[in-house]
């Protein structure tokens, strides 16, 4: 549902929330439409930001001249700066820095197949560059995965973007299965178990590789399991990853 | 200080804006302690801030304290989040309730507007034309968009946005049924992004 194609009365529960004057059966019935629709957050978002513009059109006064003065005078005094870094900008600084790292193990315990074969580099390269394209959009989000079973001391995450098909799975320690054998991801959305993609590990253990996942903003978590089959509809063998969503 | 803000709005705008550190780096530089960062953050909103601190207030001593005190509060506990909405946003939410608390204090029997921003994440998206604009090219825009409203609807939401009344206040005020000033305000604020769509989107 789009902004262009709100239905009226949704547009004027929507006004009414942002004005704080619904009835208590129309906050009702917005209660519904938000659990039905919940893109429709951002419309509220937007309305709130319109109403929010109002003083624009105040009448310009002077600002008093000291006030700048006596606002930076009292925050030079009252506190030698301390950096008070966002507990969230400080986490993803973490989480990325900690991608970071293993791709560079990665990469590099990678290097001598690189050197060997230009195709793996390029798609080496490619990979790297879509996660970093990844790692750059806002909205792209984390999911740590940790190993369990014959994978307990595997662990990595998921780079996942609303509005991305595919998202890239970074792993290290994993066990290197038997031939015949695959890891499978599923995603799960809805409670529901969705095959995403079968990978394997490199003789390292590692794993970089871009799945079609469902839409980011509908899993609810993602689990790895063993499977023999090569495209199976539900997993029949043993969970060795999953994500702490 | 009027050639200053000529300045900014000459055709050359958009070029220093490019070179000019966006909000989320001021907000940054803020977190990270640098009091500079604070300077430009409050030439670029504290007119805004005081405007509206003073008409909500109706007293220049009383709207210049609430200035003050809303950017010492920004440089104490930076908790602006971007995904939230618009530095400007931010500010007014927190200008006008602080302002509107002050009201209720002084003993005046006003009811809060309710809910206003807490709720609901949003996901940071390209910048604007509103963004770039200078305040008073914001304000050109705004006051023309305001304008264009029926002179109803305008007062509405002037009434509930400033004197923080509710609803039936309002109609008690006008004498005029509750339903007609919810069509009012909510048609009025509908309208208002109408107008204001090709400035913000």
């Amino acid at each position: 549902m789009t902004e262009r194609e709100l239905p009226e009365r949704v547009e004027e529960l929507i006004a009414g929330y942002v004005l704080g004057d619904l009835s208590s059966f129309e906050a009702e019935e917005l209660t519904r439409l938000f659990a039905e629709h919940p893109e429709l957050a951002q419309e509220v978002n937007r309305l709130h930001e319109v109403l929010e513009l109002m003083p624009y059109a105040l009448p310009e006064v002077p600002l008093p001249q000291h006030l700048r003065k006596v606002i930076l005078e009292a925050v030079d005094v009252s506190i030698i700066p301390q950096p008070r870094p966002k507990r969230s900008l400080k986490m993803w600084r973490n989480l990325a820095g900690s991608i970071a790292a293993l791709l560079v193990l990665i990469l590099g315990l990678d290097n001598y197949n690189l050197r060997q074969h230009l195709s793996t580099v390029q798609a080496q390269v490619d990979r790297q560059k879509d996660v970093i394209a990844m790692l750059q959009n806002s909205d792209t989000h984390l999911v740590s995965l940790k190993g369990m079973n014959v994978a307990k001391n595997a662990a990595g995450s998921v780079v996942m973007t609303p509005g991305e098909p595919q998202s890239v799975l970074i792993l290290q320690n994993l066990p290197v299965l038997p031939k015949g054998q695959f890891y499978q991801l599923w995603s799960v959305v809805n409670g529901e178990k969705i095959p995403s993609g079968q990978f394997n590990a490199s003789s390292r253990g590692t794993v970089l590789i871009k799945l079609s996942t469902p839409p980011a903003t509908e899993v609810q978590g993602l689990v790895v399991t063993v499977e023999v089959s090569p495209a199976p509809h539900s997993p029949s063998g043993p969970m060795v990853m999953t994500s702490n969503l | 200080m009027k050639q200053k803000h000529m300045d900014i709005d000459s055709a050359d705008s958009s070029l220093t804006n490019q070179l000019l550190p966006t909000d989320i780096e001021l907000w940054n530089a803020i977190s990270a302690g640098q009091s500079e960062a604070l300077g430009v953050l409050y030439e670029r909103y504290a007119s805004l801030v005081y405007r509206l601190a003073l008409r909500i207030l109706a007293n220049p001593q009383e709207a210049e304290d609430l200035t003050q005190e809303i950017f010492l509060t920004l440089w104490r506990s930076n908790n602006y989040n971007p995904a939230r909405g618009s530095t400007s946003s931010f500010l007014m939410t927190m200008t006008r309730s602080r302002a509107i608390d002050r009201l209720r204090a002084r003993g005046t029997k006003l009811k809060f507007l309710q809910r206003w921003s807490q709720m609901m994440m949003t996901q940071t998206s390209p910048p604007t034309p509103f963004e770039m604009a200078s305040l008073s090219q914001r304000s050109q825009h705004v006051n023309s968009a305001l304008a264009q409203l029926p002179s109803s609807q305008r007062q509405v939401l002037e009434m509930a946005y400033y004197d923080g009344l509710s609803q039936s206040e309002i109609a008690r005020q006008l004498n005029i049924p509750l339903g007609t000033i919810k069509t009012w305000s909510r048609q009025g604020l509908l309208n208002l992004r109408k107008n204001l769509k090709d400035f913000i989107e």
